[in-house]
């Protein structure tokens, strides 16, 4: 069985082109040039796998370049003689459909990963992090308050005494560890009435929420529902899937980082807002249950919620333009006030 | 190298780009959905495939060239990488005071990293059987990528176009394709001139700012004082959509500078670099890369990134275009010297931190 194949010969070392002629005879190979000749058993040569139609290098044993542009003409050779082929990863890139098919898959497992597989991994890591590590997450966040324009509270001990005297019951009913804590403090006008829970334990009411609020009820109800964002260590969870996520994106995408940055963070950014809306659901989940057991008016949650939204038409430079509705849905942080009053309709 | 020092015989010798967007896209598909199966273990496969597609197709004097680079190797750095930048992540998240140790180990190593990324990525760089290399070491990186920046602050950032010389100084001068140093031969003067135009832009985009601010903020006093909402639609222009347009402003301004200094740096080493008595060529050119990024951005976007390779090809194939040598004689004069394996640990570090060469 003979084949010729045309190429470039290079010596061990040397960069000088010569014109080539590589002949197979039986298991071995000779390369021809000028009126010298070079021979080596077919199965002794380092031969590159197919590429598309880059050329094919094969290395010889003492160092010589056999390089050719025919690339059909060597994988004949390798299937003629039984010492290979152009490559399985060269069959998948020439038939490159099936990938576009098998995209589809794909996809859909990473987005079912992303967005049931990493909070699950990420409630068994936020409940195993020790009271230490929590603890010094919460003094991170607390101790950077008055970066944020956080000032000293102008409430009265009487205007704090309702809140005060329910936080500890409540925490002490629900068993929350003795690292509770609640305060106050006079937002800067970003913020204005608004309350938020800190890991380990730590509910923070602004001053202007206190003074939004018409009965003891609606405090009532901010309350039990930052306590839910307490009780599923939703802050430590949020951190956790973050890491995670990131360390997958990374890990997919290391090498293509130009699309990393414009494309693969796209998505990213709708599961992270898709976790916090959640997280919202499942806080106004436990505080309707709370307030539900114990009578307060179901009626509280809405009120005070919507409260706050028209505080917020009322002082935003940029009032919401009710159009956009539609879409921000799917860039808002929470579910939409609509939504959330729905459940505290239901008994 | 008798022929080679004549340079009378000069001759022009392109580099041309052969690639193809169809046909990279047949290679680069399948590999990145290989990745993602492997949830990124296959990256370094997919890396090595890609990087020889482009290398393979990138030719001179019709030879072309080859990247060797072992995935295994990439694969074990990449692992070290990545478990490194999980603990930043975690540091910076639980221990945020750590942060700045973890910065100013970065600070240390970071020219170690640029000298072993540089290193493995040209040993593996083979052309006509010949190995580039490079040959740079860690005190010396250490003072052109770490020592220099301290100069930063007493000279109010003057001196960065110097520094930047001495960086493109170091980079070139240890480059060396087998036994052959590469020369560099810009003057530093040069580099100050390149830093010109985009300093003047930028006083430029202050100045906008600055009375952008002087305008806006009145506006949002009386917005903040005067409850009335009906006042609002009077106002001459939306605030909104100005914010947003500054903010893209700023953005063009931020890439026509990247890309003026990217052009006019390498046009001005590759136009006064040599190898042996060997010369190149580079006409970059500002208008075109802006017109590149301006497309290709938009094809990928309305895509969601599925034309990536024609973006690559196509300015893969525009720097080929632009590029060429002035080859006195032949380039049959080369010899390899013997050199070592190196390990790819610093190459993937880099990437993964993104950290930039920029040659």
């Amino acid at each position: 069985m003979w084949s010729t194949v045309q190429g470039v010969w290079f010596d061990a070392g040397q960069s000088r082109a010569n014109p080539a002629t590589l002949s197979l005879n039986g298991r071995s190979v000779t390369v021809r040039y000028g009126d010298r000749s070079e021979r080596a058993l077919l199965a002794e040569l380092d031969i590159s796998p197919r590429l598309g139609n880059t050329p094919r290098r094969l290395s010889f044993p003492g160092g010589g370049l056999f390089e050719t542009q025919a690339n059909d003409a060597i994988d004949r050779m390798l299937t003629s003689t039984g010492t290979g082929h152009a490559g399985w990863l060269h069959w998948l890139e020439s038939k490159w459909h099936i990938a576009l098919l098998l995209a589809v898959p794909t996809a859909a497992c990473l987005w079912f990963a992303a967005t049931s597989g990493v909070p699950a991994i990420a409630r068994l890591v936020a409940a195993q992090l020790p009271d230490s590590v929590t603890r010094a997450i919460g003094e991170q966040v607390t101790g950077s308050l008055d970066e944020f324009g956080f000032e000293a509270t102008q409430l009265t001990q009487r205007e704090r005494a309702f809140l005060n005297g329910e936080f500890a019951r409540l925490t002490a009913q629900l068993r929350m560890g003795e690292h509770c804590e609640l305060r106050f403090y006079a937002s800067p006008a970003s913020i204005g009435p608004n309350a938020f829970a800190v890991p380990p334990c730590i509910v923070v009411f602004t001053d202007e929420l206190v003074k939004l609020a018409k009965t003891d009820d609606e405090l009532y109800a901010v309350l039990v529902h930052e306590l839910g964002h307490i009780e599923h260590r939703h802050t430590l969870r949020h951190v956790v899937q973050g890491a995670l996520l990131a360390f997958i994106l990374v890990a997919i995408t290391g090498d293509a980082t130009q699309i990393s940055s414009a494309v693969a963070s796209v998505p990213l950014i709708f599961v992270e807002l898709g976790f916090s809306r959640e997280f919202e659901r499942e806080a106004d989940r436990f505080a309707h249950r709370l307030m539900r057991d114990e009578g307060v008016p179901l009626r509280a949650f809405p009120d005070i919620l919507l409260r706050m939204e028209t505080y917020w038409q009322e002082h935003s430079p940029f009032a919401g333009d009710e159009e956009e509705a539609g879409w921000s849905r799917y860039l808002s942080t929470h579910p939409t006030t609509e939504e959330r009053a729905a459940l505290f309709k239901t008994p | 190298m008798d022929t080679a020092l004549d340079t009378s015989t000069a001759r022009p010798v392109p580099v041309e780009f052969t690639g193809q967007a169809g046909e990279y896209f047949g290679v680069w598909f399948p590999n990145l959905l290989l990745t993602v199966i492997t949830l990124g273990f296959y990256s370094p496969w997919a890396k090595v495939r890609n990087t020889q597609y482009m290398y393979g197709h990138t030719r001179i004097d019709s030879a072309s060239f080859a990247y060797t680079a072992r995935p295994v190797d990439i694969l074990k750095g990449r692992v070290l990488a990545l478990l490194l930048f999980l603990i930043y992540v975690l540091v910076a998240s639980f221990m945020p005071l750590l942060e700045p140790v973890f910065f100013a180990a970065l600070f240390l190593v970071f020219p170690w990293l640029i000298v072993l990324a540089l290193r493995y990525r040209y040993r593996n760089t083979l052309y006509r059987n010949v190995r580039f290399d490079f040959t740079g070491a860690y005190p010396r990186a250490f003072l052109e990528y770490a020592v220099m920046w301290l100069a930063m602050l007493p000279t109010l950032g003057l001196i960065y176009p110097y520094i930047r010389w001495r960086q493109s100084r170091f980079l070139v001068d240890h480059t060396r394709f087998g036994a052959t140093a590469f020369q560099f031969g810009a003057p530093a003067g040069r580099y100050f001139r390149i830093y010109l135009v985009p300093f003047a832009l930028m006083l430029g985009v202050m100045a906008v700012a600055g009375i952008a601010v002087a305008v806006l903020a009145p506006l949002f006093a009386t917005l903040k004082e005067g409850a009335d909402p009906e006042q609002i639609p009077d106002f001459p222009i939306n605030l909104g959509l100005a914010v947003v347009l500054f903010y893209l402003l700023l953005y063009v301004v931020f890439m026509l500078i990247t890309f003026y200094i990217r052009a006019r740096t390498r046009n001005l080493i590759f136009n006064t670099a040599s190898l042996a008595a060997h010369r190149f060529r580079s006409e970059l050119r500002v208008k075109v890369l802006l017109g590149l990024w301006v497309t290709n951005t938009v094809a990928l976007l309305c895509t969601l990134g599925l034309a990536w390779p024609w973006a690559r090809v196509r300015v893969a194939r525009y720097y080929a275009s632009v590029t060429s040598l002035e080859v006195a004689g032949s380039l049959d004069d080369f010899v390899a010297r013997a050199g070592e394996e190196s390990r790819a640990f610093g190459e993937e570090m880099g990437e993964v931190f993104d950290v930039d060469i920029g040659l």
